[in-house]
């Protein structure tokens, strides 16, 4: 009898053990969320502003405290870009559809040379879009070596300090590459830009500097009511 | 009693080289994929289906490459008026605001609540509690809205996607608009947490597809998009 109960009661604790593995009950999901998105750098700019007014407002960060909305702005600390870093060179008949911005990343996606309907998908997007990349948070020479083993990146002749790797779309039977994403360090951050094969002429690896916000003006709005 | 212990020394010997075989074996990981009703409405169905296979195929590389893991997918849409995620008037891309839309964001479910229209744990606790995986190891939920969540510090937009750590529930966001690149990594991402890995443990100088590492990496066909310590906690034999 008491190895009957025994049996029961394990039977029973296994069940249990089961479901709650089974549904993951009893826990919260992970949630993934998306870049913020602006159309242009002016955009952006007007996005910088509010953010820093925002953060400054005793108001907003009370309503925030109290469960109220949590823009993307401030999931991604678009507050703290006074300056980013912008491709000094674009492929000549490239146009702007999108900055995105996480915590980690400003990066400019552009349409080149594309006449379909909407933004490219899949195999067209490597052949028709442009991409840079300023990574927000400052790399380092390990770092950056860490990037060159994962993304099996290649030294680019002729030019020091830049690393390639050729893109090819999976489906494609012959594996030539429609375009290449470069990687390289300025500033002590490392910059990357993706360039289908097509677009490569006259190819520059150069950033500027654009000041969004001036210093002053980021100390006034923090200085406001 | 010397035989006795040669015979569980044996034992012990086969059975840790069983383990070592299957830890190095191939697995096929079944997923049972479920476009919303929006989904459904935004692209049509069968560019929806063919588009989501593409983007699934281009996610599966790492998995094949690094863990011998290959995606079966099967498709199967939800009955007619069930998992409506997006009732309101709105259009699907727009993120919305209490203001906007006039109701209030709960990340819980009930089958006869009005609840917030484009919450994503809605979706989400909606197939964890009512639809089932059957005999798939996977079931994922699709939708294409602009979605949203109440989490403890409020109500946040731009959600993608919806996992638990060693789950066999996910759901994700695939909008078309914003390319096929995004996609990928949003189901790279969910599907990792279903094999153990966790958000906000990667190691510091290192890339990672739960940190948004390859968010802008154009090559889909990488066989490394985890850090070291999510790496660790990759287990093949979760799902």
């Amino acid at each position: 009898m008491k190895r009957m109960s025994f049996m029961l009661l394990a039977v029973v604790m296994l069940s249990l053990l089961l479901c709650a593995c089974g549904s993951g009950s009893g826990r919260e999901p992970s949630p993934n969320y998306a870049p913020a998105e602006f159309s242009s750098i002016e955009d952006l700019r007007e996005n910088v502003e509010g953010a820093i007014e925002e953060a400054a407002s005793e108001n907003a960060a009370a309503a925030n405290a109290a469960g109220g909305y949590v823009s993307q702005n401030d999931q991604h600390n678009v507050s703290e870009l006074a300056e980013i870093y912008c491709p000094a060179w674009i492929p000549e008949t490239a146009e702007l559809e999108v900055i995105r911005v996480k915590e980690s990343y400003v990066a400019f996606y552009y349409t080149v040379g594309w006449d379909g309907d909407g933004y490219p998908q899949g195999r067209d997007e490597l052949t028709s879009t442009f991409m840079f990349e300023w990574a927000r948070n400052e790399a380092t020479e390990s770092s950056f070596n860490s990037d060159i083993a994962q993304l099996g990146l290649q030294p680019l002749n002729g030019t020091a300090g830049v690393y390639y790797c050729d893109i090819a779309w999976p489906e494609d039977d012959s594996g030539s590459p429609l375009g290449r994403q470069y990687y390289w360090v300025e500033d002590g951050y490392r910059f990357s830009m993706y360039i289908p094969i097509e677009q490569e002429a006259g190819v520059q690896f150069k950033v500027y500097e654009e000041v969004l916000v001036s210093a002053s003006e980021g100390l006034s709005n923090q200085a406001g009511d | 009693m010397k035989k006795q212990k040669i015979k569980v020394l044996a034992i012990v010997l086969a059975v840790c080289m069983l383990c070592v075989s299957t830890a190095h074996a191939s697995t096929t990981v079944t997923i049972k994929v479920m476009p919303d009703c929006n989904y459904q409405e935004t692209y049509e169905t069968f560019t929806a289906e063919t588009n989501f296979r593409q983007a699934l195929a281009n996610a599966h590389y790492p998995f094949a490459y690094k863990w011998l893991i290959s995606f079966n997918a099967t498709f199967e849409l939800f009955p007619e008026g069930e998992a409506v995620t997006d009732l309101c008037t709105l259009p699907a891309g727009t993120a919305c605001t209490t203001a906007s839309c006039g109701s209030t964001c709960s990340n819980s479910y009930s089958a006869n609540a009005s609840n917030h229209h484009k919450n994503l744990y809605n979706f989400f606790y909606q197939i964890d509690d009512f639809w089932h995986r059957g005999t798939k190891d996977i079931l994922m939920g699709v939708t294409s809205v602009n979605a949203c969540s109440n989490s403890g510090s409020g109500h946040r937009t731009g959600i993608l996607g919806l996992a638990y750590v060693e789950g066999r529930y996910a759901v994700v966001v695939n909008n078309e608009t914003r390319g096929m690149m995004l996609n990928v990594r949003v189901i790279q991402h969910e599907l990792s947490h279903c094999f153990g890995c966790p958000d906000a443990e990667c190691t510091t100088g290192q890339n990672c597809i739960m940190s948004g590492g390859f968010d802008n990496n154009y090559n889909y066909m990488l066989a490394d998009i985890w850090c070291d310590n999510c790496e660790s906690a990759f287990d093949v034999n979760a799902v």
